[in-house]
């Protein structure tokens, strides 16, 4: 830092900063029992079978209802084959370098004007090496150690190095702190693109006015504090891509062949399909705003209205066909668009007679459209216009009844085979009967999607949106998708936090209350797909006790079938009724504290005793019918892999604690 | 003053060594490029190694199975099953594209996906040999070479016509994405003959009788 004159300044600032990253895997071999399968007959000392009853205790063959007693197997996990045991270690050492020069000149002109000149550059580089190797079969199980291991050897290892180069300007100007105005422009390259594509300009601007400031004004001081209204527009760029998007790299493998000399062949891979031409995604940001300050600041509104728009996002290229031989090249092709709103407003205030009430309440709202994406107009694809997550599904209509459909003269559910005459793109398929007494019946044929399944009684009746007698997705897209209509959105809608406190006389109390307005997610797994898998073992009590069979005809879920592991299919077609409403309030934090008077502490030689109890996430109010999921869940993200965690199934990952706390603050 | 004068003028020399835009010439460094590559060779040799997992398979790579006799590769009139056969799909499957260079077949089919992925390599491997390699190799090399990329190019399309019948025609790699051109089946079968042909002929004497004695299964 260093003042040239009293309002010219230099700064300059260098940091270098060197992280290691050590990442050890010992995949020791162990033995355990297999719960999956494989169990084992269950035989006493002689070798004989011991029968057990339906109690589970053994009784002897002879006796009515016994069973053959199974016990689990013994499996050796990492073992030899495929994956054996091993000791992995991946070893990073990377060094960013950062430099900042920049130089500000104040300016004062007749005590009205404020100028502030700023001109700087900034310059990162990156370099980082890594390697790992792993050696496979250890010697010595307890204590794995690459001497310790006897096995096949493996290793890699990369090179990363990056830079980033910026120059920048800015004026700041302020009329008598009234009329505030600064503009920036930053010319910045990345070493990320080729070449003739690392420069850009990116221009930014912002305005403020406090209106209160002005002496026209002044009569409203006295319940208007203070207003300000904000304004800006600004382009910066993003560059966190990896390196060589735009070079057609060829990766170099090991492959399980052997050359002539008896060691394993190297094979050089294809080419990636690629586009030249990366470059800089565009972030454009518009913000308006306006801060209000009321009766001497004890009530505050802060409203902010927001676009951004990404431009020239880095996405895969449509319209490739499959004839390519490789996925769609990545360009800056894309653009999105997020607006929403802020609004938040604080009330503080002290009675005379020594209690203070604070309230702090936000809400927020935002969505995001996708405003280019190629030419797409498939409802699964990114098509303009798309809000970002968006659910297609189809409109529940109810469960079919018995009286829905046909019996023959066995009393047997009537099978027919289509003909055109009853569904003219279906014909063909087999399907129960539908009773004609309502009319013409719409039968579901598409929708079966099992060969032994068929729409019965207690299976799900849909709703044909588009009246063409058919219940089917059409072509899925934008001018053809049958029945389906845009059911829900999973991002999170209308959030908002409440937080209340008060204190009297040493007694603290608050509360923190937080919400999400609206959010809807198709879920998966056995939580929350009824009938995921006959072999998951457990189904949550919500939907064991509340399917649909010939004695509770008016149950909420249908007629139990085995989706084998999916959550789409039959009756479970991504549809309005199932969708789950992941809605809720949730009470954060409530405590409750007491703080002893100083006078009668600073006898005791401290300055602070406070005693408290404290409730986090204790009340939470959802609208999930009682199934055990948090509603704060987001399908296969756990803090182990943010993902595909336990393969996407919903609301498995850690959930939020519950936690009570008593404690004691001592400030000696 | 003059202290100031001193400072200054060093920031600016700062300035000026920190503001060259090299330090901006940061490539991409862990693989090899398509741009550098095809030097000799040894590198075609690399690059046709890649093409061994997906045809002369036992266990692919690791431990895939695809096309391997009775592991997944047993929908045939060769073999028998003391099983109940699985089924020929009963209605249409909404895709069976694929991108992926992993072997991977179907099996009532007994042939690839509808996977052009290795059409584009060999496309890709012909189109290098021609126009990057064929000056810094012997012409003998040249024939070789050219020899295993189109023997590749012919029993993909032998693989897709048996399962598909009809299908696009590729002659280069990328010129040709958006334009279609289907050939009958008779066309593609003389295709794939004669690329197999130029194969035998052209591949040198020592390595005529099948490409696997190059590689063996691990």
């Amino acid at each position: 830092l260093v003042n040239i004159t009293d309002n010219w300044v230099v700064d300059l600032d260098f940091t270098n900063a060197n992280e290691t990253f050590i990442n050890n895997r010992l995949g020791t071999r162990y033995t355990a029992l297999n719960s999956w399968g494989g169990a084992l007959p269950l035989t006493d000392a002689e070798g004989n079978r011991i029968y057990v009853n339906d109690q589970g205790t053994p009784v002897p063959s002879t006796t009515p209802n016994a069973l053959p007693a199974y016990k689990l197997s013994l499996t050796e996990y990492t073992a030899h084959g495929a994956n054996p045991d091993h000791i992995y270690r991946n070893v990073l050492n990377g060094v960013t370098n950062t430099l900042n020069i920049y130089t500000t000149y104040n300016l004062k002109l007749k005590e009205d004007h404020a100028f502030k000149f700023m001109l700087g550059m900034n310059r990162v580089t990156y370099d980082a090496k890594s390697n790992w190797s792993q050696k496979t079969d250890l010697a010595d199980i307890v204590n794995p150690q690459f001497g310790k291991a006897v096995g096949t050897m493996t290793s890699g290892g990369n090179t990363f190095w990056e830079a980033q180069l910026g120059y920048f300007g800015r004026i700041n100007y302020a009329f008598r702190d009234r009329y505030l105005l600064e503009g920036n422009l930053r010319y910045d390259g990345s070493s990320k693109f080729p070449s003739r594509l690392w420069w850009r300009f990116f221009p930014s601007v912002s305005a403020g006015w406090r209106v209160t400031e002005e002496a026209w004004m002044e009569w409203i001081t006295p319940v208007v504090s203070s207003m300000k209204l904000r304004g800006s527009w600004g382009v910066i760029g993003d560059q966190t891509v990896p390196s060589g998007l735009y070079a057609p790299s060829m990766s170099t493998s090991q492959t399980m062949w052997l050359d002539a000399s008896g060691a394993k062949a190297v094979a050089v891979g294809t080419p990636a399909a690629i586009t030249r031409d990366i470059t800089w995604q565009d972030l454009e940001n518009t913000n308006l705003g306006v801060d209000l300050y009321f009766l001497n600041n004890t009530l505050g509104v802060v409203f902010d209205v927001y676009r951004r728009d990404t431009k020239n996002m880095i996405v895969p290229g449509e319209g490739v066909s499959f004839t390519f031989g490789a996925g769609a090249p990545k360009g800056n092709f894309g653009s999105l668009r997020t607006e929403g709103w802020d609004l938040s407003v604080d009330y503080n205030y002290r009675f005379k007679n020594g209690l203070g009430i604070n309230a702090m309440a936000t809400l927020s709202d935002a969505v995001t459209t996708i405003m280019k994406y190629g030419d797409t107009n498939s409802i699964d694809g990114w098509y303009e216009g798309k809000k970002y997550g968006e659910i297609w599904g189809y409109r529940t209509d109810r469960l079919y009844q018995e009286s829905d459909f046909v019996r023959d003269s066995n009393g047997e559910l009537q099978k027919i085979v289509l003909t055109a005459n009853e569904s003219q793109k279906y014909a063909g398929r087999t399907v129960n009967k539908l009773s004609d007494a309502n009319g013409k019946p719409v039968y579901q044929a598409f929708l079966q999607n099992s060969s032994n399944f068929f729409f019965g009684p207690g299976d799900v009746k849909f709703v044909d949106l588009n009246g063409d007698g058919e219940i089917d997705a059409g072509s899925r897209l934008l001018d053809d998708h049958g029945d389906l209509e845009i059911i829900g959105n999973s991002t999170p809608r209308f959030e908002y936090g409440l937080r209340l406190g008060a204190d009297w006389h040493g007694v603290d109390a608050s509360v923190f209350i937080q919400g999400v307005g609206s959010r809807q997610i198709w879920g998966v797994g056995f939580l929350t797909t009824p009938g995921f898998h006959a072999s998951d073992g457990a189904m949550p009590q919500a939907i064991a006790g509340d399917f649909w069979k010939p004695d509770r005809t008016d149950a909420f879920y249908p007629a139990p079938y085995n989706l084998a592991g999916s959550n789409t299919g039959n009756n479970m077609q991504v549809q309005s009724k199932y969708l789950l409403d992941m809605s809720y309030t949730r009470i954060k934090n409530v405590t409750i504290g007491y703080s002893f008077p100083s006078s009668l502490m600073n006898k005791v030689m401290v300055n602070n005793l406070r005693v408290y109890l404290s409730l986090e996430n204790f009340f939470t109010f959802d609208n999930l019918r009682g199934l055990p999921i948090d509603p704060e869940v987001i399908s296969g993200y756990s803090m182990f892999n943010e993902t595909n965690y336990n393969l996407g199934r919903t609301g498995v990952g850690t959930p939020t604690f519950k936690s009570g706390s008593v404690g004691l603050q001592i400030n000696f | 003053m003059k202290k100031n004068i001193i400072i200054s003028s060093l920031l600016l020399i700062v300035l000026l060594i920190s503001s060259c835009s090299d330090v901006l010439d940061r490539p991409e460094l862990n693989d090899m490029n398509d741009d550098t590559y095809w030097r000799n060779e040894t590198d075609l040799r690399l690059f046709a190694n890649g093409f061994y997992i997906n045809y002369f398979v036992g266990y692919n790579n690791t431990w895939g199975v695809a096309y391997a006799p009775l592991r997944g590769y047993y929908f045939s009139d060769d073999f028998s099953n003391t099983n109940v056969q699985s089924n020929f799909e009963s209605s249409a499957p909404s895709s069976r594209g694929s991108t992926s260079e992993t072997p991977d077949m179907l099996i009532q089919y007994a042939g690839p996906n509808w996977n052009f992925a290795w059409v584009r390599k060999s496309n890709l491997f012909i189109d290098r040999i021609e126009n990057v390699a064929k000056s810094q190799i012997s012409s003998e090399a040249y024939n070789h070479w050219l020899g295993v990329a189109r023997f590749f190019k012919g029993f993909e399309y032998h693989r897709l016509v048996r399962v598909f019948g009809d299908v696009p025609y590729y002659e280069t790699p990328f010129d040709s994405i958006f334009n279609n051109r289907h050939y009958n089946n008779d066309f593609l079968c003389k295709f794939v003959l004669r690329n197999i042909k130029f194969k035998i002929h052209k591949i040198w004497e020592k390595y005529l009788l099948l490409v696997p004695e190059v590689l063996v299964q691990w």
